[in-house]
C-alpha cells in the first residue's frame, strides 16, 4: 500500500479490537455479516417452504414444520435481515464518510445498538431452537404477524420471539437516532441539505421512521406478552378484547417498516444510477423530497392491510385513498431514474446490473400494489399468493437487490479489493431469472384465489392445473435464485484472497467516500475533507 | 396466433359466478392494462437508453440535465388521474359487497339468510329453519338425529381433496351471510364470487352475494388459524331453485318416530336441565315431573292454567308470558328451536320418564 500503511481493518488486531470497537466501519461490517447469516437462515426456511409446495399433496414436511418454516422465514427476514441490511450495515459504513465526519455522532451508542441486535438475535435463535430441547414446548407457528387471538392460543414460544423483536427494535431506534444527529450536526462545511448525496436523504427519512414507529411495535408486542401471561383481555375477544386493535397497532408500525426497508434501497439506487451513467441525477429535489413525502404519508396508510378485517367501510375508503397517495412519490422516483439514463454514459458494471434489475423488478412490485390498494380487487387478492408475490417484488426485487448492488458498489471501499466482474454480472443475471420464476408465477396463484400459508392446495377443477404448474415453476425458480446468491457471495469472498487492489475511486463517483483511500484509514480521512464539488457533478 | 399465445398463459382469474364478478374484473383488467402500459414504457425506455447510451470511452462527457418541469408535471399528474379512477371504482364495488341493506332493499328484500360459523378447522353452515351442516365428521356423529340427508358423492370426492365443509345455495337469489367464529380469526373467501371477509369471535360479519352460474366452486379460509388452516376449505354448490328446494326439503325430513323422543331428551339435557328437574325438586324453574296434564296450575298473578300442548308451546317460545307461582323472579331465556325440535322436546316433556314409542318387550 503506497498511499498509507494502515487502514481501519489492520490498524488494530485481534478479536477484542473488533468486539470493543466504536469505529462505524467495523460496526457496519459486523452488522453486514450478521445480516448475511440471517439471510442464509431465512433462505433455508424459504427453500423448505418451496420444496413442500412443489406439488399439491406433498408430505415432505409435516404441517407443524411447515407452519414453523413460514413463521421463521418471515421473522428472520424482516427483523434480522432486511431491516438492518441497508441502514445498519451499508449505512453505518457509508453515512459518516459521506457527510465527511470521523464517525457517527454517538459511536458508543452505535456499538450498543449492535450488541442489542446480537442479544435480540440470540433470543430469536433460542425461540427457534428451544422447542426441540424442552419438553412441552411447541415450535413457533403464528406467522411473523402474530395475529391475536391465535398468537395467544398457540403453544409456540410466542413471548420469547416477540420479546426478541422488542429488543431488536431498540437496536433499530439507536441506529436511527445516531443517523439523524450525525446528518444534522456532522456534515462537512459547505454541504447544505440539498447538496447531500441522495443516499443520505434516504437514510435520514428511514431514521425518522425508525425512531417514531418502532416504539409502537414494542408496546404492541409487550401487550401481547401480557395477554398471554396475565390474560388481561386486551386482544382476546373471549375476554372482551379486540383482535382488530392488535392489527391496528401492528400495522401502525409494520407499514412504515416497509418503508424502513425500501427507502434505503432507493437511496442506493440513486447513487448507482448516477455514478454508472456518469451523469447528474435527474430531479434531485424531487427524489429528495419524495423520500420525505413517503416517510410522512407512510404513517397514514396502515389500514390497507385491514380492508377485510371488519374495519368500517369508511375507514377502508380513506385508507385506500391515502394508499394511492403514497404510490405517486414512488412512481416519480422511478421516472427520475429512467430519465437519468437518457444521454448518459452507461457502464454496465456489476452494481449497475443490479440497479437496472431493481428498476425492472421494483416497477413490477410497485404496479402490482395498485391491485391491492384498489378496494374491490383487493377482495380477490387479500391473503393470497398475489400479496406474497407483490411484497417479494418490493422487498426482494427492491430492497435486497439494491442491497446486493450497494454491496458490490462499496465492496472495494470496504475491503480495498476488486471482485471478478464476469462472475459478479453472471450471478446478477441468475438471481434476476431465478427471482422472476419464483415470484411472477405467484401472481397467477394469487389471482386465482390460492390462500397463503396452506400446507397443501388441491383446489377445484377450475384452478387445480394453474396451482400445480405455477407452484412447481416457483419452486424451480427458488432453487435457481439460491444458486445465484451463493455464486454472488462466493465471488465476493474469493476477491478477499485474490482480488486486485482497489483504487480510491474505482467507479469515478463524486461523493466524499471515494476521496479517501480504499479501505479508509481509522478515522476515515487522511486530511480534513473539503466539500469541493456537489454530488453528481460530472 | 395471439389467441393461441393467450391460451397458453395460465388462467388469470377464477370463474365469474356472482353479480360482483363483472365489476371487480373490469377494474382488475383496467389496472392490468395500466400496469402493462407503464411496465412497457419504463422497461422499454430503460432498455433503449442502455443500448443507445452504452459507455464507449472513459472520457465521455454527459449533458447537465438537472430537471424538466414539464415532464415532471406530466408524470405526476397522469398517474394521479389514473389512480383516482381505480380508487373510485374499487370503493363503489367494495361498499356494495359490505352493505347488503341498501342493495337487498332494492330487490324488495327477497333473500336467503345463511349463518357461517368458522372454527378450527372447518366451517359450519346454518340454513333457514336452523339446520346446521357441520364438517364431514360431525355430519356423521354430532348431528345424526337432526340430519338425514347426506351428500355422499360430494363427501367422497371431498375427502380426496381435504374438503371439510359443504354449502348449497340457489342461483339468482341474493344470499346474506352472517358470519362469526368460535375461536381465532378466520377469513371466509369465495374466489368465484369475489367475496371475502374476516370472521371474529363474538362479532358478526355481514356480506352478501347473488350467484349467477350453477356449478361447484371452492371457499377457503384465508387467515392463518392453526395447524389445519390448509384444510378449512369447502365446496360450494350453486344449484337451480328447484334443486335448492329439494335440498332444503331433504334437510327438513323429520326423524323417524322412534328417534324423536331421544332427540327431545338430548335437547333437554343440553338446554333445559340446568333449571328444570325431572324428580320434582324445584330449581330455577318448576320441575317437569307430573307437569304435563296438570289442571289448575297456579300462576304468579293468581290465575290458573291447564298444562296442555298450547301452554307448553307458549312457555318455550315466549317463556315469560305466564309465570308459575313461586318462580316470579326467574327469567327464562327465549329458546331458538325450529318446529321439529319443538315437537321432539314436547314429546319428552309429555313423558319424561320413558319413551312412549318403545313397544313393551315381549319375552
Amino acid at each position: 500500500m503506497s498511499e498509507a500503511g494502515t487502514n481501519y481493518i489492520n490498524h488494530e488486531k485481534g478479536i477484542m479490537s473488533w468486539l470493543t470497537t466504536v469505529d462505524h466501519k467495523r460496526i457496519g461490517l459486523m452488522y453486514l455479516w450478521s445480516a448475511v447469516a440471517a439471510l442464509a437462515a431465512g433462505g433455508f426456511f424459504a427453500l423448505m417452504i418451496r420444496f413442500q409446495l412443489m406439488s399439491p399433496e406433498n408430505d415432505l414436511i409435516s404441517k407443524q414444520t411447515y407452519n414453523q418454516a413460514f413463521t421463521l422465514h418471515g421473522v428472520i427476514m424482516v427483523f434480522l435481515f432486511i431491516i438492518p441490511s441497508i441502514p445498519a450495515a451499508l449505512g453505518n459504513f457509508v453515512l459518516p464518510i459521506q457527510v465527511g465526519a470521523k464517525d457517527v455522532a454517538f459511536p458508543r451508542m452505535n456499538l450498543a445498538s449492535y450488541y442489542i441486535y446480537v442479544v435480540g438475535s440470540i433470543m430469536a435463535l433460542a425461540a427457534i431452537a428451544l422447542p426441540y430441547f424442552i419438553e412441552g414446548w411447541k415450535p413457533l407457528d403464528a406467522g411473523w404477524t402474530f395475529y391475536a387471538p391465535y398468537s395467544k392460543q398457540t403453544a409456540g414460544p410466542v413471548i420469547l420471539m416477540t420479546m426478541a423483536a422488542f429488543v431488536l427494535g431498540f437496536s433499530s431506534i439507536f441506529t436511527g437516532l445516531n443517523f439523524i444527529v450525525t446528518i444534522h450536526k456532522l456534515r462537512v462545511k459547505g454541504m447544505g441539505w440539498y447538496k447531500m448525496p441522495l443516499m443520505l436523504w434516504a437514510l435520514y427519512a428511514t431514521s425518522i421512521l425508525q425512531v417514531l414507529a418502532t416504539p409502537v411495535i414494542g408496546i404492541t408486542l409487550l401487550l401481547l406478552a401480557m395477554e398471554r401471561v396475565l390474560d388481561i383481555g386486551i386482544f382476546d375477544p373471549a375476554k372482551g378484547g379486540d383482535p382488530v386493535l392488535f392489527q391496528h397497532f401492528f400495522w401502525f408500525y409494520s407499514h412504515p417498516a416497509v418503508y424502513i426497508m425500501i427507502l434505503p434501497g432507493m437511496g442506493v439506487i440513486s447513487e448507482l444510477i448516477s455514478t454508472f451513467c456518469k451523469k447528474v441525477i435527474f430531479g434531485y429535489n424531487a427524489i429528495a423530497n419524495s423520500s420525505i413525502a413517503i416517510a410522512v404519508i407512510s404513517f397514514f396508510v396502515w389500514g390497507h392491510h385491514m380492508f377485510l378485517s371488519q374495519q368500517t367501510t369508511f375507514s377502508s375508503m380513506v385508507f385506500s385513498f391515502l394508499t394511492f397517495g403514497v404510490a405517486i412519490p414512488s412512481a416519480i422516483k422511478i421516472f427520475n431514474w429512467v430519465a437519468t439514463l437518457y444521454r448518459g454514459s452507461i457502464d454496465l458494471k456489476t452494481p449497475m446490473c443490479y440497479a437496472l434489475s431493481f428498476l425492472f423488478l421494483f416497477t413490477i412490485g410497485g404496479l402490482t400494489g395498485l391491485y391491492l390498494g384498489t378496494l374491490s380487487t383487493d377482495i380477490i387478492l387479500h391473503d393470497t399468493y398475489f400479496v406474497v408475490a407483490h411484497f417479494h417484488y418490493v422487498m426482494f426485487g427492491g430492497t435486497v437487490i439494491a442491497f446486493f448492488g450497494g454491496l458490490h458498489f462499496w465492496w472495494p471501499k470496504m475491503y480495498g479489493v476488486m471482485y471478478n466482474e464476469f462472475w459478479g454480472r453472471l450471478a446478477c443475471g441468475i438471481i434476476f431469472i431465478g427471482f422472476n420464476m419464483t415470484f411472477f408465477s405467484q401472481f397467477f396463484l394469487g389471482s386465482t384465489g390460492m390462500p397463503r400459508r396452506y400446507h397443501s392446495y388441491a383446489g377445484d377443477a377450475h384452478v387445480a392445473e394453474t396451482w400445480k404448474s405455477m407452484s412447481g415453476l416457483s419452486t424451480m425458480g427458488a432453487v435457481i435464485l439460491g444458486c445465484g446468491i451463493a455464486i454472488m457471495f462466493i465471488n465476493l469472498l474469493i476477491s478477499l484472497k485474490t482480488g486486485k487492489k482497489a483504487p480510491r475511486n474505482p467507479w469515478g463517483a463524486t461523493t466524499l467516500e471515494w476521496e479517501t483511500q480504499s479501505p479508509p484509514v481509522h478515522e476515515n480521512f487522511e486530511e480534513e475533507p473539503k466539500f469541493t464539488r456537489e454530488p453528481y457533478s460530472y | 396466433m395471439l389467441n393461441n399465445t393467450l391460451a397458453m398463459l395460465p388462467e388469470l382469474l377464477p370463474p365469474e359466478a356472482s353479480t360482483f364478478a363483472k365489476d371487480t374484473d373490469s377494474t382488475f383488467m383496467f389496472i392490468t392494462w395500466v400496469c402493462i402500459f407503464f411496465f412497457v414504457l419504463i422497461v422499454g425506455l430503460m432498455t433503449y437508453f442502455v443500448v443507445k447510451y452504452k459507455r464507449k470511452s472513459e472520457d465521455e462527457v454527459t449533458p447537465n440535465i438537472s430537471h424538466n418541469l414539464f415532464l415532471e408535471i406530466i408524470w405526476s399528474v397522469v398517474p394521479i388521474i389514473l389512480v383516482l379512477f381505480m380508487f373510485y371504482w374499487g370503493y363503489v364495488a367494495y361498499a356494495k359487497m359490505m352493505d347488503p341493506v341498501a342493495v337487498l332493499g332494492e330487490d324488495g328484500g327477497e333473500h336467503i339468510d345463511l349463518y357461517v360459523n368458522g372454527k378450527q378447522w372447518s366451517w359450519d353452515i346454518t340454513y333457514p329453519g336452523g339446520f346446521t351442516i357441520n364438517s364431514k365428521d360431525s355430519l356423521k356423529m354430532k348431528n345424526e338425529e337432526e340430519f338425514t340427508w347426506s351428500p355422499k358423492e360430494l363427501i367422497s370426492e371431498g375427502k380426496e381433496n381435504n374438503i371439510t365443509s359443504y354449502m348449497t345455495v340457489p342461483v339468482n337469489v341474493p344470499v346474506r351471510l352472517s358470519m362469526t367464529s368460535n375461536d381465532v380469526i378466520h377469513s371466509f373467501a369465495v374466489p368465484a364470487f369475489r367475496i371475502k371477509k374476516d370472521v371474529i369471535l363474538n362479532r358478526n360479519a355481514i356480506i352478501w352475494f347473488k350467484a349467477t352460474k350453477p356449478g361447484l366452486y371452492i371457499y377457503t379460509c384465508n387467515e392463518m388459524c392453526g395447524i389445519d388452516h390448509g384444510h378449512m376449505i369447502g365446496y360450494l354448490r350453486v344449484v337451480e331453485q328447484d334443486e335448492y328446494d329439494k335440498f332444503m326439503k331433504a334437510l327438513d325430513v323429520p326423524l323417524p318416530p322412534e328417534k324423536q323422543w331421544a332427540a327431545g331428551k338430548k335437547l333437554y339435557l343440553n338446554s333445559c336441565s340446568a333449571c328444570h328437574s325431572l324428580d320434582g325438586s324445584p330449581r330455577v324453574g318448576p320441575s317437569w315431573k307430573g307437569l304435563y296434564g296438570k289442571k289448575g296450575h297456579k300462576m304468579v298473578d293468581g290465575s290458573t292454567v291447564d298444562v296442555d300442548d298450547d301452554y307448553i308451546r307458549e312457555s318455550i317460545l315466549n317463556p315469560n308470558a305466564k309465570k308459575a307461582e313461586g318462580f316470579g323472579a326467574a327469567v327464562m331465556p327465549i329458546q331458538k328451536l325450529n318446529e321439529k325440535q319443538l315437537s321432539y322436546l314436547m314429546q319428552f316433556i309429555k313423558s319424561p320418564d320413558k319413551d312412549p314409542n318403545t313397544k313393551p318387550e315381549n319375552k
